[in-house]
């Protein structure tokens, strides 16, 4: 156990100590764009790898996110902090709202519904321009700063990493209390859950708020790391491309999310200055399918046997000794 | 004293009507047998008692509260909790995290005292699972609380989801065939357990085909064929009445 916290506590500095080691701008904007996936995609893991829900509109709270955070701090002035902050409050808010659907509905016709969502935020994005600037775009979205200081891309990636951490273990402790197995219950059998005294409306608007919070959140960190919004991240192709991160990840596993937010984020730049720069986006899409059909539980769990394993033969040794 | 009573409760699926008019009441401390044919619409009586199936018409009374439009998770939390003819475990959750499931609403800890961890959360949990150990113990599972119940026998099965059903501290249980595909000594464990319940004051209701069974535990049986009562009694009463012997046997 003491051994487990050590390791990964080293793990950690790590991946900490990266930007210091690396501080190649580019390299680290994409960092950063990559743990924002990984929060996104960790809120996807929750609301279907446990809860048993779809969304395929995910783009949408991501951009209610983005757009909510960037106006409250650009046009009304509010510190960066406080435009986060309603941002999220609003995706919680539409989460709800999405949720309602799914009290009937399920599986095929749940997503349609999620898909017309997305569509009906970016509809709301290209034409609400008095607000998003529209197809034109939103300018100067105010960076990272306290006070006067502005943060670099490191401190960015450190906070990122932690507001990730942070949410990881909010997550872990809802995944091992009364609510949690409320979820899973839930997703293996809503007529039970039901007789078991628990009311499965109220999950799934807890799941969907849950999702669309960390959406929300990732929308509006993205809007201040970027400085600059437009139409095109917030569309269905983003929306599949949030579920494959899930998907490709693991749906039930803790770190899905992390493991596809950051792994589908990176390789198609690998490709792309890998020599592939004319096929990256086809050849991403083929390992993605390949990943689905031959490991549906997602790398994560796969990762975590590889690691156990590593970590075992280590302290087997040691036994020897 | 009544603990359920039924007026004129009706459940039609499209054209066919699996409950027709049935006004009955269940008697509080007693273990009360539905049996009749296949189809007569016994299962179909628990579903729309427990809220899985909507009723079509007429009134459900528990306790003289009317709950006939309550949603099933309001009246299991009122204390009327059930099994499945066709068994239904979490699957994905350990033997006592099912048992656990249905504990969640004898919690008090929000969100918030679940992300802080605090003291009340964590004697919360304490209280829970030692709860959920004990129910465990009662149906002879104690020992397999932390394995998955994917691959266990039948009869196990069938235990776990009564444990489960206990959890939920009910006044009024609903066992739907509880001994079908069991082997004998399995059956003898649920029948044992069943009068346990008796004295500690739960009142049952059982729906059942194996006669011995019935003979053995029950107080009260009604008889249901296409969907409305066409007997009731003491066991020893019902199996001399012609018109049930009529119902089994066919028109001869
Ligand atoms: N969900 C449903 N949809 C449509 N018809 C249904 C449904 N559930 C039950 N029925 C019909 O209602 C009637 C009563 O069925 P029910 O399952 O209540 O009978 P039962 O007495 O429990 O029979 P068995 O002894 O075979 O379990 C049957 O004709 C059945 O086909
Ligand atoms: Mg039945």
């Amino acid at each position: 156990m003491k051994k487990k916290i050590i390791f990964g506590l080293i793990g950690l500095a790590v991946i900490f100590l990266f930007p210091i080691i690396d501080n190649n701008t580019y390299h680290l904007y994409l960092l950063n764009r990559a743990l924002i996936h990984a929060i996104l995609a960790t809120g996807l893991v929750f609301l279907t790898g446990f809860a048993g829900q779809i969304s395929l509109g995910q783009a949408g709270f991501y951009a209610i996110g983005a757009y909510s955070s960037a106006y409250f701090s650009t046009r009304l002035g509010l510190p960066i902090f406080l435009g986060i902050i309603i941002g999220i409050g609003i995706s919680v808010l539409a989460g709800f709202l999405l949720s309602i659907p799914s009290f009937k509905l399920k599986a095929f016709f749940l997503s349609l519904v999620t898909i017309a969502f997305g569509q009906i935020i970016n509809m709301l994005v290209v034409n609400l321009q008095p607000i998003t600037g529209g197809p034109y775009g939103f300018f100067g979205i105010p960076f990272y700063h306290v006070g006067d200081y502005m943060l670099s891309f490191e401190n960015v990636f450190w906070l990122l990493g932690v507001i990730l951490l942070f949410t990881l273990y909010i997550m872990y402790k809802i995944k091992h209390s009364h609510y949690g197995r409320a979820m899973l219950a839930m997703n293996s059998d809503d007529v039970a859950t039901e007789t078991c005294g628990i009311s499965t409306k109220k999950l799934k608007i807890a799941a969907f708020g849950f999702s669309a919070g960390l959406a929300g959140l990732a929308g509006a960190l993205y809007a201040h790391l970027a400085g600059f919004l437009s139409p095109e991240p917030f569309t269905f192709f983003e929306s599949s491309n949030f579920v494959a991160m899930a998907v490709v990840g693991g749906l039930r596993d803790m770190l899905g999310g992390v493991v596809g937010g950051i792994g589908l984020t990176l390789l198609p730049e690998f490709l792309r200055f890998g020599g592939w720069e004319n096929y990256y986006l086809m050849v991403t899409s083929i390992i993605v399918i390949v990943i689905i059909i031959f490991m549906p539980k997602g790398l994560a769990p796969l990762l975590g046997n590889m690691f156990k394993k590593i970590f075992r033969v280590k302290s087997s040794n040691t036994k020897t000794l | 004293m009544d603990i359920l009573k039924t007026k004129n409760m009706t459940k039609s699926f499209g054209g066919v009507v699996a409950n027709k008019d049935l006004s009955l009441t269940i008697e509080e401390g007693k273990i009360t047998a539905f049996i009749g044919p296949n189809g007569s619409g016994k299962t179909t009586f628990i579903n729309v008692v427990t809220g899985v199936h909507p009723i079509t018409s007429g009134e459900i009374f528990f306790q003289d509260k009317e709950i006939s439009k309550y949603e099933s998770n309001q009246i299991s939390r009122l204390g009327i909790a059930r099994t499945f003819q066709k068994i239904r475990l979490f699957d994905n959750l350990s033997v006592i995290e099912n048992v656990l499931v249905a504990r969640k609403s004898f919690y008090k800890s929000g969100p918030i005292s679940v992300v802080f961890n605090t003291k009340k959360f964590r004697e919360e949990e304490r209280q829970n699972k030692e709860k959920a150990l004990e129910l465990l113990d009662l149906v002879g599972l104690k020992d397999k609380a932390y394995e998955s119940p994917k691959g266990m026998a039948y009869g196990l099965r069938r235990c776990l989801e009564i444990a489960r059903a206990l959890a939920l501290e009910p006044k009024l249980l609903f066992l739907d065939e509880p001994a079908a595909g069991m082997t004998r000594d399995e059956f003898k464990v649920i029948m044992d357990l069943m009068l346990v319940l008796r004295e500690r004051g739960i009142t049952t209701v059982l729906v059942e085909h194996t006669m011995d069974f019935i003979k053995a535990v029950a107080d009260w049986v009604y008889v249901l064929n296409f969907g409305e009562i066409i007997a009731k009694g003491p066991f020893d009463e019902i199996e001399k009445d012609p018109v049930v012997l009529k119902a089994y046997l066919g028109e001869e």
